[in-house]
């Protein structure tokens, strides 16, 4: 048996195409479970005299997207009941109640969340609303007139007003500072020196092994944290994804050149070309030897590069990005000057200038 | 202007990494023909010159270093005044007709000099 059941409303820039993200979809099937728990809750309540709610009560109950509306998106809801619940008079009004009861929950005040909704239910909004961005509402009609708005902080007030912790989407960057294989963890060390375990992901595990300890390449994680209401991270619950970014500090500082506008030095500067920067940057950051100190990477005025080590003889490597011709100058110990040209055009060029780079960079120690 | 004489340079914020000031800071822009615009430090404090600078042209700078003109002439480059009617203290370090390979050596030994003296302005976390 189908029923048009509940017909929320997602607002937000995502959602002014009428197109309903997948993401979101996660959303939509929280709320199913809350429903279903919430039921399970009043049915109790209304039969104290029985230990659980009918067998089947759950199993037979989902909620199906019937169609996706206009005005934003509104993803309609139907009801589909099997088996003993769809028979006449059977316990829909109890998911009827409990939709209604999540919606008032949602617009009551912080004090006065109504009695009728157990506390311990509160957790569900972890989940529920989770994927909305900021600026970004979930719209739950109230059985009376107008609609209960779930933002993100409203979320966030729910959960924490039973708890002292809520979960929400969390992006973190760092290094992997050691693997426990046996929890099957890694150590994210991040750029502030807080470290946290991150479950590890199965096809993550060859980069974690490959990049375990290799503090020069970060990690992009993207998963679920537990926040406390300061918003400060406790724990990251769960990884969806998690990318290598080798070489971060040369890949984010050549991402940061590549903002450089037109005009950037006096009025004048030239602005890099993306092309041929993007071009470098992969090249550089793919198979720079670890046992090299990492160079500072500085824009020329005339829209190429110098890179310059903090070591003795004050090297120097000046990048021509039209045709990746490479200049290198340090001052030798003898008064002489260390100079040698590179082409940088190809794989044969950049393992002769690392080979070079290694034989005449030395950690600077003064 | 003398051998005394404190060359102010600007320097733009992206010339400067963490703690690291790049040789570029005093690489002649190709386009000025290999004269690098100072401010003549005998008629400028370097506070003033960054205001005249940040305030008054509207450019970007992350501080103000220095060589004089007695370090810049040891390395055989000439420094002399270049008034401009919106910058009566403009001067320049005149790098001639050197090739990109020989400013580079003298813009690091320039930049080496600068960072002896350290940041004039502002003072504070001086490199």
């Amino acid at each position: 048996m189908k029923t048009t059941f509940y017909q929320p409303r997602f607002t937000g820039e995502r959602f002014d195409e009428h197109t309903l993200p997948v993401e979101v979809a996660r959303d939509l099937a929280a709320y199913e479970t809350l429903v279903i728990e919430l039921a399970k809750h009043l049915y109790k309540q209304d039969y104290p005299e029985r230990a659980r709610a009918p067998k089947g009560f759950a199993a037979n109950f989902r909620l199906d997207i019937q169609e996706i509306g206009d005005g934003s998106t509104r993803p309609l809801l139907a009801l589909v009941m099997s088996g003993v619940l769809a028979l006449p008079n059977s316990e829909a009004t109890h998911f009827e109640r409990a939709r209604d009861l999540i919606a008032e929950c949602v617009a009551a005040p912080d004090a006065r969340l109504p009695h009728q909704f157990p506390k311990e239910l509160l957790g569900h909004f972890n989940q529920l609303g989770r994927s909305l961005r900021d600026g970004e509402t979930l719209e739950l009609p109230l059985a009376c007139d107008g609609n209960a708005v779930l933002t993100p902080t409203r979320r966030k007030e729910l959960v924490l007003a039973a708890s002292e912790e809520y979960e929400r989407e969390v992006e973190l960057l760092g290094y992997i500072g050691e693997v426990d294989w046996e929890k099957a963890t890694f150590r994210l060390r991040l750029a502030d020196n807080r470290q946290f375990n991150v479950p590890l992901l199965p096809a993550f595990r060859d980069d974690a092994r490959k990049y375990g300890g290799r503090s020069r390449h970060w990690v992009v994680v993207k998963g679920v944290g537990t926040f406390d209401a300061w918003d400060c991270l406790k724990r990251v619950l769960s990884s969806e994804s998690a990318e290598v970014v080798k070489n971060f500090d040369i890949t984010n500082r050549l991402d940061e050149l590549r903002l450089l506008q037109p005009g950037w030095f006096e009025d004048a500067g030239l602005a890099l070309n993306e092309a041929r920067l993007s071009l470098f940057a992969e090249s550089i950051a793919a198979n720079y030897p670890d046992d090299l100190p990492l160079p500072a990477i500085f824009p020329t005025q005339d829209g190429n590069l110098v890179l310059e080590w903090n070591a003795a003889g004050d090297p120097s490597l000046d990048i021509r990005l039209a045709d990746f011709q490479a200049s290198f100058h340090a001052f030798g110990t003898d008064g002489t000057d260390i100079e040698q040209n590179f082409s940088l055009a190809n794989e044969t060029g950049w393992t002769q200038v690392h080979a070079f780079l290694i034989d005449n960079i030395s950690k600077h120690t003064g | 202007m003398n051998g005394q004489t404190l060359l102010l340079r600007q320097v733009n914020p992206q010339f400067l990494r963490d703690d690291h000031l790049s040789s570029q800071a005093f690489f002649p822009f190709p386009k000025d023909a290999g004269q690098l615009s100072v401010y003549d430090g005998d008629q400028v404090t370097a506070e003033a010159a960054y205001l005249h600078f940040t305030q008054g042209l509207k450019l970007a700078s992350i501080g103000v270093w220095a060589v004089t003109g007695g370090q810049s002439a040891s390395l055989g480059i000439v420094s002399r005044p270049d008034p401009l009617p919106n910058s009566p203290a403009h001067a320049v370090i005149d790098f001639g007709q050197r090739n990109e390979n020989q400013c580079r050596k003298l813009a690091k030994l320039l930049r080496n000099f600068a960072i002896e003296r350290g940041r004039l302005h502002p003072m504070d976390d001086a490199v």
